[in-house]
C-alpha cells in the first residue's frame, strides 16, 4: 500500500483499530534497534519498516532509530532507550490529531510535524508528563525515572508532575523532574549545555543507513550525500544568507516574532537633529525679549 | 560635454539598476510556498516513500525551508547525520536552521562541530564563524550595541531663522542678523547605544537602555551649535498568558539634556510605559505613553527661557509592517499636551509620520551587502493656548511642521557604511517669528558595533 493511501486512511484506521494501524516508518537506523508491535513478534527495525500504534521500541548501547510519523513528526531514539508509541491519530485533511508516547528510559528528540501545530504531543515518563506544542524537544529519562526535558523550539513545553505544572517558552530551557516530585522551574541552558544530543548521532567514523539497507560503503554514502548536497540549492537559501545583526533584531523581538528590518539607527539619529533644532528656534525668539516680561 | 553625458548615462544606469533591485526585493516575498503547496506535498510523500534517500531528503528539506517549515528541514538533515555523522556541510545548515528558530544552544553545537571537523574548509568554517559570532552576541547576558555617525552637513537655514520681519510686543521689527536665516556648513556627530541585560526569564524579559548622543558644531553660526543627550531605560517583559502572551510591556524612565550655543537649554525627565503588540506575522503595533518634566534654563542667549518650563503628556502609536524581508513600512501618530508655567507656552500637538525602509542589492559593485534606503515624511500641527504678549499680544501661535527625509546607507563592510542624507523641513506659523524652512544635506560615515 502506498504511503499516499496510508496518509488518507490513517485517521480512520488508527481510530477503528489502533493496534493494527501503521502510524509511521523507520527512516534511518544505527545498530539493531528493536520494534515490537502489539500481538506480534519483536523484530529488528530496518529502513522502511512500518511502525504501528502501540509499538514498543527499544535500543541497546550502540542502537539508534529515526522514525517519521505520517504527519511529518520525527522521533530520534538514542541508545539504551525504551518507549511505546501509545497513540497516533492524524487527520491529514485538517492537519490535526494526537500523538502520545510512553517513555520508560533513554533519550529521544522529537521534532514536531503537522499535528503538533494544533495540539500537544504528550510524552509520559515515570516522573510525570510532558506536552510539546509545535516544536522540538529532547527528553532524557534515567534508570531511576528522573526526567529532563530540554525545550529547543516551539510554542511551549509543559511539564506536569507531583500535581504541579511548569511551562517553558524560551528556546534552550531545561526542566527537570523526579518521580513523586514537582518539576523544577525552567532554567536557561548554560553555554554548550546541550550535551545529550550527541547521543542521538551516530559516532564518528561510522556511516550507513542501518541494517537492512542496500550494501554500501561509508565512503560511497558520504560521497552520495555530499554530491546531492552540492547539487541542491539548500545552502543558497540558508547558510549563505548572512545572519541578521543583533541591532536589526533583538533576541527578544526574534522570540516574539517581531518584524525584522527596523529603521536603521541613522534614522533615530536624524530624529535627534529635529529635536535639537526646536530650542534653537526658541532661542531666536527668546533672545529678542527683555529680560523679564513685566518690564514691558 | 562628453564627460558630462557619459556621467549622466552612468547615473541613469545606476538609478535604473537601483530601481530594479528595489522592485526585485519587494517581489521576493510574493513567491513564498506553503506546506499546502502541491510541490511540497509531493516532496513530503516522496520523503515518506524513500525515508533514507539523501537526494530525496535534501529536496524535501529545501522545499520545507521555502515553505517556512524549518522543523521539517531539521528533521530531514538530522536524519542524514544518523547515516553519516561526518558531514560538516549538513552540520552547518542545521546550525543555521536552529539559529533561525532562535534556538541558539542547539545552533551553537552544530556550528562548532561543523567548524571543528576540519573537512569542507573554509566554505564551512567561515559561515559557521559568522553565525557563531552572532549567537555569541545574542546570548550574552549583557550586550551593548549601537551605531556611531560622523559627517559634514550643509543647511540652507542652520539657525532655523525666520524670513523677513518678526513680531516683538505686537510690532513688526527687523530681526538682528544673527536671528535671520543663515546658511552654514557644520560637522555632526551622533551615537545611538543600546544596552541590554537578560533577566533570564522565560518571556525573554530584559532590562533595556537606549542612550542617544547628538552634537553639531557650525562653521559660522555658533548660535546653532547643539548638544543633546537622550536616555530611555526600563525592563521589558511579557506579563500576559494565552493569546496575549506575545505582548510585551516596558515601563521606562526617560531623561534628556539639551544645550544650544554651549548653554544649557533644558533638562527633561519623566516616566512612561511602552506596549509592543504583534498583530500578525511581520507586523507590530507599539503604543507608548509617558509624562515628562522639562526644566528650561534661562541664559544669556535666551533670558526668558525658564518661562517654557512645564510638564508634557505624550501618547504615541506606531504600526510597523514587514512587507517583505527587505521592505518595512512604519506609520505612526502622536499626541502631546504641554502645560508650562507661563500659559502662553501651553500647547497641543498632533503628529503623523510614515517611513519606508528598503534594503536592496548593491546596484553598482554587486557586493553581497544590501544597501538601505529610507524615505520618511512627517507632519505635525501645534496650537498654543494663549498669545505671548512679548511677541504678539493679539495673535495666538499655531504652526504646521512638515519634514521630508531621505537616507541612503551604503555598506562598506560589516561595520562601516557611507551615509548620505537629504531633508527638507518647513514650518508654517501664524506668527512669522516661528516660520522657517531649511534644506539640509549630510554625508558621513557610520560605524555599527
Amino acid at each position: 500500500m502506498s504511503r499516499t493511501c496510508l496518509i488518507s486512511l490513517v485517521a480512520c484506521v488508527a481510530m477503528a483499530s489502533p493496534a493494527a494501524a501503521n502510524v509511521g516508518v523507520t527512516s534511518v537506523t544505527s545498530g539493531d534497534p528493536l520494534g515490537q508491535p502489539p500481538a506480534q513478534a519483536e523484530r529488528i527495525l530496518r529502513v522502511g519498516t512500518d511502525i504501528q500504534a502501540n509499538e514498543l521500541v527499544t535500543t541497546k548501547d550502540d542502537d539508534r532509530a529515526h522514525i517519521v510519523f505520517l504527519d511529518g513528526t520525527a522521533l530520534t531514539v538514542g541508545p539504551n532507550s525504551s518507549l511505546v508509541i501509545d497513540r497516533f491519530v492524524y487527520d491529514p485533511n485538517h492537519s490535526n490529531g494526537v500523538l502520545s508516547v510512553n517513555m520508560r528510559r533513554g533519550v529521544m528528540r522529537l521534532v514536531g510535524g503537522a499535528l503538533t501545530k494544533t495540539g500537544d504531543v504528550r510524552i509520559t515518563t515515570p516522573s510525570g508528563s510532558l506536552g510539546i506544542r509545535g516544536g522540538i524537544v529532547v527528553v532524557e529519562v534515567s534508570d531511576t525515572g528522573a526526567t529532563q526535558g530540554t525545550f529547543l523550539f516551539g510554542h511551549a513545553l509543559t511539564v506536569t508532575g507531583g500535581g504541579k505544572t511548569v511551562v517553558a517558552t524560551r528556546p534552550g530551557s531545561l526542566i527537570q523532574m523526579e518521580p513523586g516530585r514537582v518539576p523544577s522551574p525552567p532554567t536557561i541552558l548554560p553555554v554548550r549545555g546541550l550535551g545529550s544530543t550527541a547521543l542521538l548521532e551516530k559516532p564518528h567514523g561510522q556511516a550507513g543507513v542501518g541494517s537492512g539497507a542496500p550494501a554500501s560503503s561509508g565512503a560511497n554514502l558520504r560521497s552520495t550525500i555530499e554530491g546531492a548536497f552540492d547539487r541542491s540549492q539548500f545552502s543558497a537559501g540558508n547558510s549563505k544568507v548572512p545572519p541578521q545583526t543583533h541591532d536589526q533584531k533583538t533576541a527578544y523581538q526574534a522570540q516574539q516574532g517581531h518584524p525584522t528590518g527596523h529603521a536603521p539607527q541613522i534614522l533615530a539619529l536624524t530624529r535627534l537633529s529635529k529635536v535639537a533644532s526646536e530650542p534653537i528656534s526658541k532661542h531666536n525668539t527668546s533672545s529678542g525679549r527683555p529680560r523679564t516680561p513685566s518690564h514691558h | 560635454m562628453f564627460v558630462a553625458s557619459s556621467f549622466a548615462r552612468r547615473m541613469r544606469r545606476h538609478v535604473l539598476a537601483a530601481v530594479l533591485a528595489i522592485a526585485t526585493s519587494m517581489a521576493d516575498g510574493a513567491s513564498a510556498q506553503t506546506t499546502e503547496d502541491p510541490v511540497y506535498r509531493a516532496a513530503f510523500e516522496e520523503m515518506l516513500r524513500k525515508p533514507a534517500d539523501p537526494p530525496t531528503l535534501l529536496r524535501y528539506a529545501e522545499l520545507a525551508v521555502k515553505a517556512g517549515n524549518l522543523e521539517g528541514a531539521i528533521s530531514a538533515l538530522e536524519r542524514l547525520l544518523l547515516i553519516d555523522p561526518d558531514l560538516p556541510h549538513v552540520r552547518l545548515e542545521l546550525g543555521v536552521l536552529y539559529y533561525r528558530l532562535g534556538s541558539y544552544e542547539a545552533a551553537r553545537g552544530y556550528l562548532e562541530s561543523a567548524r571543528d571537523t576540519g573537512r569542507g574548509q573554509p566554505a564551512v568554517a567561515e559561515p559557521a564563524e559568522r553565525y557563531l559570532a552572532e549567537i555569541h552576541a545574542r546570548t550574552r547576558r549583557f550586550s551593548l550595541g549601537g551605531e556611531l555617525l560622523g559627517g559634514v552637513r550643509y543647511s540652507s537655514n542652520a539657525n532655523s531663522g525666520p524670513v523677513g520681519t518678526i513680531q516683538s510686543f505686537g510690532s513688526s521689527v527687523v530681526p538682528s542678523p544673527n536671528i535671520s536665516r543663515q546658511s552654514d556648513w557644520g560637522v555632526v556627530a551622533a551615537a545611538a547605544l543600546q544596552g541590554r541585560y537578560d533577566l533570564g526569564r522565560q518571556d525573554n524579559g530584559a532590562f533595556e537602555a537606549d542612550l542617544s548622543l547628538y552634537g553639531a558644531r557650525q562653521f559660522s553660526v555658533a548660535s546653532a551649535n547643539v548638544a543633546l543627550v537622550d536616555l530611555f531605560a526600563g525592563p521589558r517583559f511579557s506579563p500576559f498568558e494565552g493569546f496575549a502572551s506575545s505582548v510585551s510591556l516596558k515601563p521606562f524612565f526617560t531623561g534628556r539634556y539639551v544645550a544650544v550655543h554651549d548653554l544649557t537649554a533644558y533638562w527633561a525627565w519623566g516616566a512612561g510605559v511602552e506596549a509592543s503588540i504583534p498583530v500578525a506575522p511581520g507586523s507590530t503595533v507599539d503604543l507608548t505613553g509617558f509624562g515628562r518634566r522639562r526644566e528650561y534654563v534661562s541664559n544669556a542667549d535666551a533670558p526668558t527661557n525658564n518661562n517654557s518650563t512645564g510638564n508634557e503628556g505624550v501618547v504615541a502609536a506606531a504600526y510597523r509592517l514587514e512587507v517583505t524581508k527587505q521592505v518595512t513600512v512604519t506609520l505612526a501618530g502622536n499626541f502631546t499636551r504641554y502645560v508650562a508655567v507661563v500659559p502662553s507656552e501651553n500647547y497641543w500637538e498632533y503628529g503623523l509620520s510614515a517611513a519606508l525602509n528598503v534594503r536592496f542589492a548593491d546596484p553598482i559593485w554587486a557586493s553581497s551587502r544590501l544597501w538601505r534606503l529610507v524615505l520618511s515624511a512627517d507632519v505635525a500641527w501645534a496650537n498654543y493656548d494663549r498669545p505671548d504678549p512679548a511677541v504678539d499680544p493679539a495673535r495666538v501661535r499655531s504652526q504646521n511642521d512638515y519634514n521630508f527625509g531621505l537616507v541612503l546607507a551604503v555598506p562598506v563592510n560589516d561595520q562601516f557604511s557611507i551615509v548620505a542624507q537629504g531633508a527638507y523641513t518647513r514650518r508654517d506659523a501664524s506668527i512669522a517669528n516661528y516660520a522657517y524652512d531649511a534644506f539640509t544635506a549630510m554625508t558621513g560615515v557610520s560605524w555599527r558595533f
